[in-house]
C-alpha cells in the first residue's frame, strides 16, 4: 500500500538575471534553505531529483552536479523535464518514492539558467514547443505566438478585452512587488505602462508575458512515518496528478481551455475527494501558470474556479486578490516572480506551503481557513499538466 | 534545421503536397501523416490529399523575429480548420490584421519560404490567403 508524503522543508533563491552564480550554487540557495528548514541533514537523504529543461545552459548532466555540490552524492538521482512543467514533474518523482515505499526522505530540486544563451537562442528553443516542421520551421511562430492563438480565440469567444488580460498582469506584479525572492520585487505596474508595452504576438504584449529567469528551489519531502522526527507542522501532498496534450497545437478540440490541465485537476479532485463542482470554496490559496496573462484566466476556468467562459469575470471583480473567493498567484506568479523553466513547478509548491503555514512574505499573506492549496503547472502549451493539492491536515484524517 | 538537397527531396511529400493520413475505421483525418490514428488507435490508415480550403479558427500577429524571419516581420500566423475538419498552424498572407476574423475563408498557397545561401536551395511552404 502506499502512504502519505509530507513537505517538511522549503527552500528558494531569488529569481531574476543570475549570472552571478553558476547552476550548482544557484541550486545550493535553495537546497541548503529547506536543509536548514527541515532539519534533514545530507546524509539522511535517500533520493534526490533535478527539474531541468536545460538546452540554454552550459551543464549536461545538471543532477549530478548540482548533487555533488550539495553533497547528496552518492544517494540516487536523475534529471526531469517536462517543459515548463518540469519542477512538479521532479515533484511527482521525489513524492512518488516516498509513496511507493521504497525510500523514507527526498529532496525534490528545481533550478534554470536561461541567461546562460542569448536571448534569440532562448526565443529560438522555447519556440520548438509543438511539432517541429508545421508549427516552428515553417511558420516562424514563437512560443508567445501559441498563446497569442488562445487569447484572440478565447477574446472572440467571450468578449474578454486586452484591458481584462492587463488586470491579471497588474494584479501579479502587485503581489510580486512584495516577494523579496521575485524578479519584479519591488516594481509594480499600471494599467497605462501595460497597454503601452511592446506588442509580441497580438493580442499579447511584452506585460503579457513571464520573463526570462534564472532561478532555484527545493523541497524536502518525508514519509508519514518520520515526518514526526522532523517537525510538527507538516505539509502533506494531498494529491497529484497529471496528464498529457497533443504536440501540435493545432490538433487541440478546442482553443479557449487547456484540456490537460482539465484532467489532471478533475483526477486530483477526486485523488483528494474535494467536489469539483466549487473546488476554490475547500481551497484557500493557489498558484497557477500564468505564463502569459491569458494562461491565468485559462486556468481559473480549467480549475472549475469559473465556469467556462466566466474566468475573465473573476479578474474583473477582483475575486482572485487576497479578500476574494480564491487568492491566486499573490507570490506574484510566473509573470512577476519570474520562469525560471524547472525550478518554476518546485517554487510553487515552496509559496503554497509556505502559505499554509502563514509565512508568506508582508502583504502577501492569504486567509488561511481550509487548510489547503493548490498548484497547476502547465508544460509547453498545454502538453503537460501537473496539478497539486497540498493540506495542513494528513490525508485521511 | 539545416536545409539540404536530400532532406527535402526525402520529404517533398509532406513538406510540398497537404496531405493527411484517413483512417478506414472510423474515417476520421489525422494531420501530420501518420501511420496510426489518432482518434481510435487503427493502424488501417490511408494517405489523402486535402482541398487546402478552409477558415480562420484564430490568428496571431508576431512581432518577435525569429532568426531568418526578419523579412516577413510581423506576419500573420493562424490556426484554420479545414474542409476535412483538421485544423492546422500557418501563416496567413495577402490580408491585413483587421480584415481577419474568427471563420475568414481561406485557401492554401505555395509560398517561398527562405533560401539557403550556401547551397542555393529555396524553401517553399504552405501559407494561406483569402478566398
Ligand atoms: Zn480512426
Amino acid at each position: 500500500m502506499t502512504r502519505n508524503v509530507a513537505i517538511i522543508g522549503t527552500g528558494h533563491s531569488k529569481f531574476g538575471v543570475r549570472t552571478d552564480v553558476n547552476m550548482q550554487e544557484l541550486a545550493w540557495e535553495a537546497v541548503s534553505q529547506a536543509l536548514e528548514e527541515s532539519g534533514v541533514e545530507q546524509k539522511d537523504v535517500e533520493f534526490f531529483t533535478v527539474g531541468n529543461a536545460g538546452a540554454w545552459s552550459s551543464e549536461n548532466l545538471p543532477a549530478i552536479v548540482v548533487g555533488e555540490y550539495c553533497g547528496l552524492n552518492p544517494k540516487g538521482t536523475m534529471r526531469v523535464e517536462a517543459a515548463c512543467a518540469t519542477g512538479s514533474a521532479a515533484l511527482r518523482d521525489a513524492y512518488l518514492a516516498i509513496k511507493s515505499g521504497e525510500v523514507d526522505i527526498a529532496i525534490a530540486i528545481g533550478v534554470e539558467q536561461m541567461h546562460q544563451s542569448p536571448n534569440p537562442t532562448v526565443v529560438e528553443l522555447i519556440g520548438r514547443a509543438g511539432n517541429y516542421f508545421w508549427e516552428f520551421e515553417n511558420s516562424g511562430l514563437t512560443f508567445p505566438g501559441y498563446y497569442a492563438l488562445y487569447a484572440t480565440a478565447y477574446m472572440a469567444k467571450y468578449g474578454a478585452k486586452e484591458e481584462d488580460l492587463g488586470l491579471v498582469a497588474i494584479k501579479n506584479h502587485h503581489y510580486g512587488s512584495m516577494n523579496p525572492y521575485a524578479q519584479f520585487y519591488g516594481k509594480e505596474i499600471t494599467m497605462e505602462e501595460y497597454l503601452k508595452s511592446r506588442m509580441v504576438a497580438y493580442p499579447l504584449k511584452l506585460l503579457d508575458s513571464s520573463p526570462i529567469t534564472d532561478g532555484a528551489a527545493a523541497v524536502v519531502l518525508a514519509s508519514e512515518e518520520v515526518v514526526k522526527k522532523y517537525t510538527d507542522s507538516p505539509i502533506w501532498i494531498e494529491a497529484q496528478a497529471a496528464a498529457s496534450g497533443s504536440a501540435n497545437l493545432s490538433r487541440r478540440d478546442d482553443f479557449t481551455s487547456i484540456e490537460a490541465a482539465r484532467i489532471a485537476a478533475k483526477e486530483a479532485y477526486k485523488r483528494a475527494k474535494i467536489d469539483d463542482s466549487e473546488p476554490w470554496k475547500s481551497m484557500d490559496v493557489a498558484d497557477v501558470h500564468d505564463c502569459f496573462t491569458i494562461a491565468e484566466i485559462l486556468a481559473y476556468e480549467d480549475l472549475g474556479f469559473a465556469n467556462r467562459g466566466e474566468g475573465v469575470k473573476l479578474i474583473r471583480e477582483g475575486q482572485t486578490k487576497i479578500g476574494g473567493k480564491i487568492p491566486v498567484n499573490v507570490d506574484g506568479g510566473l509573470k512577476a516572480k519570474g520562469h525560471p523553466i524547472g525550478a518554476t513547478g518546485v517554487s510553487m509548491a515552496v509559496s503554497m506551503a509556505r502559505q499554509l503555514l502563514g509565512r508568506a512574505p508582508k502583504g502577501t499573506q492569504a486567509t488561511i481557513r481550509n487548510g489547503r492549496a493548490l498548484s497547476h503547472n502547465v508544460g509547453g502549451t498545454g502538453h503537460y499538466a501537473y496539478v497539486t493539492i497540498y493540506s495542513t491536515r494528513r490525508p485521511g484524517n | 534545421m539545416r536545409l539540404t538537397p536530400p532532406i527535402l527531396w526525402r520529404s517533398k511529400g509532406s513538406f510540398y503536397q497537404l496531405v493527411a493520413s484517413k483512417c478506414e475505421e472510423c474515417g476520421k483525418f489525422t494531420f501530420p501523416v501518420q501511420s496510426v490514428c489518432m482518434h481510435c488507435g487503427s493502424s488501417k490508415v490511408i494517405q489523402e490529399k486535402l482541398s487546402g480550403r478552409g477558415k480562420v479558427v484564430s490568428f496571431t500577429v508576431n512581432y518577435q523575429h525569429r532568426t531568418g524571419f526578419e523579412k516577413e516581420m510581423p506576419q500573420i500566423i493562424g490556426l484554420i480548420e479545414l474542409e476535412e475538419g483538421i485544423t492546422i498552424t500557418a501563416p496567413i498572407v495577402e490580408v491585413s490584421p483587421d480584415e481577419l476574423k474568427e471563420g475568414t475563408e481561406v485557401t492554401a498557397c505555395l509560398r517561398r519560404a527562405r533560401a539557403d545561401s550556401t547551397n542555393g536551395l529555396i524553401q517553399y511552404i504552405f501559407k494561406f490567403r483569402p478566398v
